[in-house]
């Protein structure tokens, strides 16, 4: 049914049933007459309406369709703010021989894809130098108690004093619905016992950024 | 003109012109058909009873909406990615010309940015020479095109099972590449001036369409 310009009424005048079928016709192209199902009403011409359909859970956004003609549901906006853990600079015990958790952050999904940006600097000042020292450095991304990924740097000293790693992860999750806690973990295995940590512990920064699209 | 609170119609009533006028014609105009001026729009209350017209972005473009400055007035804001991310792993060993370590094909629709995150490992345990300078090389590519290339220099000590490890983050914003499907890479090699041993590697990349 095409909309009609709506119809003035004067006095003394006697109202047709042809003018109230008029009025029935425009109620017809109301939005909620023209609701079937979860949507979003939106205009499909001059004096029209549509709707954009919305699937369950989908957590679109709205865009004119390519012609520009109609409104659709598209997209995968953040389903929440980003979650975000941070260690700040400072002293920590950096765990020896066994991976134990530098930094944690958990989310709560629906079903999107978690994206994990995670990142961990650890620097360390030896001392009692001695000759040839090998160490090794593990850091490592973890999902609960699933290793993601863990990468493992191996230095010689030789006349160098400081310890360095620094570690940047991007992973994307895909997970069914519930709570999921990201790690940063770390430790060091020592191969040269004449080699002792500062008696501080090491400097290390840490953080984690989750994001469910 | 306003909307009117419906009347009720009793028995026995005249349908007055006055009263069909305020509450037929000029309910019916306020609606949002009678509103509709063009494909695209939608409709938003700025006062009780009161709808106003907001015209659609341009085509294609992923908007959310938010009150604009005045705090009344709804406007189209913001973007969205326009799929979930792609990602993908490698593992293996780094050989002494370039080759894939991770790749991660993603379609595109015209006039999209990709924006690409992906990290690496290089790590090896040089086994002989006397040399003392190894390069560990990431680079990012986009089908056969070098997007960028870091070149991670380490020094590996001369002697057995001496190692050198390079770790490389990357981040790159694919400015309008153009609709089609792309194969985004992370590559590497690596040189050494003297023997090594053949690096393993680990990488891993991410693609978002934005």
């Amino acid at each position: 049914m095409a909309w009609s310009v709506p119809h003035d009424f004067v006095p003394a005048e006697m109202v047709s049933h042809t003018i109230m079928n008029g009025v029935r016709d425009q109620l017809k192209e109301t939005a909620p007459h023209k609701a079937s199902a979860a949507g979003f009403p939106y205009a499909s011409g001059a004096n029209a309406l549509a709707f954009a359909a919305f699937a369950s859970n989908a957590n679109k956004t709205l865009r004119a369709n390519s012609s520009h003609n109609a409104v659709e549901a598209a997209g995968f906006p953040f389903r929440q703010a980003p979650i975000t853990a941070e260690l700040p600079l400072g002293n920590i015990s950096w765990p020896a021989a066994s991976a134990a958790d530098i930094l944690s952050a958990s989310i709560t999904t629906t079903g999107g894809k978690i994206v994990v940006m995670a990142y961990c600097w650890v620097t360390e000042v030896l001392t009692n130098l001695g000759g040839g020292p090998l160490i090794e450095h593990y850091i490592t991304l973890r999902r609960d108690t699933t290793d993601l990924k863990t990468r493992t740097v191996e230095e010689h000293l030789d006349t160098q004093y400081t310890w360095t790693s620094s570690v940047g992860y991007c992973w994307v999750d895909s997970q069914s619905a519930g709570t999921y806690t990201y790690k940063v973990r770390g430790y060091y295995v020592n191969h040269n016992t004449d080699l002792t940590a500062q008696p501080n512990g090491p400097q290390a920064v840490a953080y984690i950024h989750l994001w469910e699209i | 003109m306003s909307w009117a609170e419906s009347h009720d119609f009793v028995t026995g009533e005249f349908m007055l012109s006055a009263l069909l006028q305020t509450y037929i014609h000029n309910n019916i105009i306020e609606t949002a058909p009678a509103k509709a001026v063009a494909a695209g729009d939608i409709f938003y209350a700025d006062a009780p009873h009161h709808l106003q017209r907001l015209p659609m972005e341009t085509a294609d473009a992923l908007k959310s909406l938010a009150l604009g400055p005045d705090g009344v007035t709804p406007m189209w804001k913001g973007s969205a990615f326009k799929q979930q991310p792609v990602f993908n792993t490698g593992t293996g060993n780094t050989g002494t010309s370039v080759a894939d370590m991770v790749s991660q094909a993603i379609t595109v629709a015209a006039g999209s940015d990709v924006l690409i995150i992906a990290s690496g490992q290089q790590k090896e345990a040089k086994s002989s020479g006397t040399g003392n300078a190894v390069h560990h090389r990431f680079s990012l590519y986009r089908d056969s095109t070098l997007l960028y290339e870091d070149d991670m220099q380490q020094r590996a000590l001369n002697g057995a099972s001496i190692p050198c490890t390079s770790l490389w983050f990357g981040v790159w914003l694919d400015v309008n590449p153009g609709a089609g499907t792309y194969a985004y890479k992370v590559r590497g090699y690596y040189t050494a001036a003297a023997t090594t041993g053949t690096p393993t590697y680990a990488a891993e990349i991410a693609a978002f369409e934005v």
